[in-house]
């Protein structure tokens, strides 16, 4: 015999339905809503790290360098690149940290018959022609110092064995 | 801490406004006191976008209703 006070009690009796849906409590303005999700946002914006910038190369091809305007230029510090139609110039554009834009020209490198000049290996000790002139120039002082030099020790002892002969014939 | 340090270190915690060197350089400056330097940033940036300055003050002092 089941103990009627084990089963469940309320199970006997229908559960009491509410007749009205249950309250949702409602913000009294729709603007303080909108004001709190700005402001979330605004949170979360300030949690996110630093925003990757994008792989992909920022510019345009463009026919002169005036049609380029300050708004085409990223100011998250990335490089704008504006090639010339005709690929006679490359312009590289990017903001200082003083809110002037840098602009930089590439040109190609180009040989007397027109093709394009492979830069050649650099050497080790690359120096401008001046100084090179410069130290030529000293080397050459150097070798003349030398060769008076050597010519005057070379004329000397015939001086002086002319005097001992000189002196010995007297 | 005053309101002021407050917006500070919000601004000097922001990556994405740190990563950018020139609103580095500004709130650099800004910390140091150096406000000439600021107004100099903002007049070049102005320039670069084709912004007349005074211009664009006088207009927004008669908004608020300064003279």
């Amino acid at each position: 015999m089941s103990n009627p006070y084990l089963n469940n009690y309320y199970g006997q009796y229908p559960q009491y339905q509410q007749p009205y849906p249950s309250y949702q409590p409602q913000a009294p303005n729709p603007y303080a809503d909108q004001r709190l999700q700005n402001l979330q946002q605004f949170q979360q914006s300030l949690q996110q790290p630093a925003v990757q910038r994008s792989i992909g190369l920022n510019g345009r091809a463009i026919d002169d360098i005036s049609s380029v305007t300050a708004n085409e230029v990223p100011m998250d510090g990335s490089v704008s690149l504006f090639p010339k139609m005709d690929m006679s110039v490359i312009y590289a554009k990017t903001w200082n940290a003083d809110g002037t834009i840098k602009t930089i020209a590439y040109k190609p490198i180009l040989d007397q018959d027109g093709t394009t000049q492979v830069p050649q290996e650099k050497e080790k000790f690359d120096l401008s022609d001046e100084l090179t002139g410069a130290f030529m120039k000293r080397f050459d002082n150097i070798e003349n110092t030398l060769n008076n030099l050597s010519k005057s020790l070379s004329a000397k002892p015939v001086a002086n064995a002319r005097t001992k002969k000189e002196s010995e014939t007297e | 801490m005053n309101p002021m340090q407050i917006v500070q270190n919000m601004i000097m915690q922001n990556n994405s406004v740190m990563s950018n060197p020139m609103m580095k350089n500004a709130v650099q400056m800004a910390n140091k006191g150096d406000f000439a330097g600021v107004e100099k940033l903002a007049r070049n940036l102005c320039k670069e976008k084709n912004i007349d300055v005074d211009k664009a003050l006088t207009q927004i002092k008669g908004k608020f209703g300064i003279q």
